[in-house]
């Protein structure tokens, strides 16, 4: 709950990291939003140890596995991060939040942004993120579910079949595909 | 269908559990035939662990709260009665039992009337209780009649509400009185009369409000749930239908706004049939009903925004049932905390299906139970759970007289957030 790694101020902050993404792309960004995500954190303390010098100098950590638009998301998250961890303590403060998860784009953003925290061992964001896509299918259909996990339904079809009577009450009000 | 990239093959199997454990029950129910792997794991004694664990970090959003049962116990030696309220955790587990003697006068009864934030509303030897069980404040309010007496046919509906303008709880209670047939001297005659009156504890002040703002039916004792600081109950409206030139009752669902001091309708869900029995009570920070549609199985409602019809959604479905259930709380977990056939406290595990007891009939001595919430509860749970194991054997051997067992508790409700602003509407 503490934001204490949050730099209050960063312009004020001197180091900056450059983050090169899987398109070739250049990201220079606040030592303090970087160490966020613990691979790169990993790898600039691993710089750091091999050669003293490179501290405050240019070094430029690769990130083959990250898309540049999803980085730019990733950085404009890390950004907003104090008010996003609040506690919703009630109905409306909860929609808000959902909202809030919502903008960070379609369903099929959200993939790629929870693959790139999962990558980036970016511990809040992939919570936060895995919080959207719980969001997002909360009320969607057991194809639907299937579809955007690829995964086979591997039940015969009467028991499926059974299943559902039973449980039919778990079967509506679902939203349309 | 909107086209999104979907996740390739090899999705980490820690992301999908992550994703999962955030699930409410319902959806869990039915991503449950998603595949056999999904099947097994929602079904696993580590994902229920996994999803009580999230719900145990301090950044979630579930309510903190506490069910209390007011018991009374003979002393076998001196045959002095004292009483005590036992105290479960939201984790659906005994914690402690509180003793009431510091307004239990010798054999008197106490009953639980309402609740609301962290204040039970206690009715004891003519006197009305605002009591605090964490801190064990109370303010008394001396009445001047019985409330309780049921020797002439007195019905009571009771409830407890905050007036967060005036900083002030206020009792209501509603008291229908038929006396009985006979008396007292025609055999036509029937005196029928209602009290509606509240009580400010601020002031310590009674108010007594006019009939005519209560088109109400009360023939059963019926206790508040109170939601927003208000005390909401299910009541019966008497209509008249000019036509057939004949009076029919439909269910209402009524709250009293602490404020304004009146009683104000909330539309119930439209497809549900009005003449059926409901339960009351507050799910998840909602209002929930709960009803047994033909007999058959047993449903449960909430109404996901209040005060909004088209907001009413079945949140769950109890398949096969044998008792009578009444829904109190969700624990930590997902699981329901339930009434059964007002003599026991079980947990309800929705996606097995299975149930525990938390309290045994043995132990229920049918004085009342209520749902209130405590602010912060940091506690060594484990060590606790030790304790209630205990502290329930205990309890089995003190309360083997059956004394109470037949009488029915009429205080059964559920509050689960501190919530002080009167309801919007």
């Amino acid at each position: 709950m503490s934001n204490t790694s949050e730099n209050p101020n960063p312009s004020s902050s001197s180091a900056k990291i450059t983050l090169k993404t899987s398109d070739n792309e250049l990201f220079e960004v606040e030592e303090a939003v970087a160490m966020k995500f613990c691979t790169v954190k990993q790898y600039f303390e691993d710089e750091k140890d091999n050669d003293v010098a490179a501290r405050g100098s240019s070094t430029v950590i690769p990130l083959p596995n990250v898309h540049s638009a999803v980085l730019a998301r990733l950085i404009s998250y890390c950004k907003k991060l104090p008010q996003s961890n609040a506690v919703a303590d009630n109905h409306e403060e909860e929609e808000t939040k959902k909202k809030e998860r919502k903008q960070y784009g379609t369903p099929g953003d959200l993939v790629d942004l929870i693959s790139a925290a999962n990558y980036l061992d970016f511990k809040e964001g992939l919570e936060f993120f895995n919080q959207a896509l719980a969001d997002h299918i909360q009320n969607k259909s057991v194809e639907y579910v299937r579809k955007f996990f690829g995964i086979k339904g591997d039940f015969e079809p009467h028991e499926e079949e059974k299943y559902r009577e039973e449980y039919a009450w778990a079967f509506e009000g679902v939203d349309e595909d | 269908m909107e086209n999104p990239r979907f996740f390739s093959q090899n999705i980490p199997e820690d992301i999908v559990h992550d994703v999962l454990k955030r699930l409410p029950v319902k959806s869990l129910q039915r991503f449950k035939s998603v595949c056999k792997t999904w099947c097994s794991l929602i079904s696993s004694s580590e994902f229920a662990k996994a999803r009580y664990d999230t719900a145990n970090e301090p950044n979630d959003n579930m309510t903190l709260w506490r069910c209390g049962c007011i018991e009374q116990r003979e002393d076998v030696n001196s045959g002095v009665f004292s009483a005590w309220l036992n105290i479960i955790d939201y984790n659906g587990f005994m914690l402690e039992a509180k003793s009431l003697d510091l307004f239990i006068v010798g054999s008197e009864t106490a009953e639980i009337l309402g609740s609301c934030n962290n204040f039970l509303l206690v009715h004891c030897c003519y006197c009305l209780y605002l009591w605090n069980p964490s801190s064990g404040s109370h303010d008394m309010f001396e009445l001047d009649y019985d409330i309780l007496d049921d020797s002439c046919g007195v019905s009571l509906m009771c409830g407890l509400g905050y007036d967060s303008s005036s900083d002030d709880y206020k009792a209501v209670l509603v008291s229908h009185t038929v006396s009985p047939p006979g008396s007292p001297n025609d055999d036509d005659y029937i005196f029928e009369s209602l009290s509606i009156s509240t009580y400010s504890f601020r002031t310590n002040t009674l108010k007594e409000i006019d009939d005519n703002e209560f088109p109400y039916n009360i023939d059963s004792d019926t206790q508040g749930v109170t939601l927003n600081g208000a005390p909401h109950w299910v009541l019966r409206r008497e209509e008249y239908n000019r036509e057939v030139n004949s009076k029919s009752l439909t269910m209402v669902l009524v709250y009293f706004d602490p404020a304004k001091e009146h009683f104000y309708e909330l539309p119930l869900p439209c497809m549900l049939d009005k003449h059926s029995e409901f339960e009351l009570g507050v799910l998840g920070g909602c209002l929930s009903l709960s009803y047994y549609p033909n007999g058959s199985h047993f449903e449960t409602w909430v109404m996901k925004k209040y005060g909004v019809e088209e907001s009413w959604e079945k949140l769950f479905v109890i398949p096969y049932f044998e008792e009578h259930l009444r829904p109190m709380c969700f624990t930590k977990n997902g699981d329901v905390l339930m009434e059964e056939n007002g003599e026991k406290i079980v947990i309800y595990n929705l996606l097995n299906n299975s149930k525990r007891t938390v309290i045994r009939e043995s132990n229920y001595c049918g004085f009342g139970w209520c749902v209130y919430n405590v602010e912060s509860m940091v506690l060594p749970y484990d060590e606790q759970r030790l304790n209630l194991f205990h502290h329930n054997d205990e309890l089995a051997m003190n309360t083997e007289s059956e004394e109470f067992g037949d009488k029915v508790p009429i205080a059964v409700l559920g509050v689960e957030i501190e919530k002080t602003a009167p309801p919007e509407l």
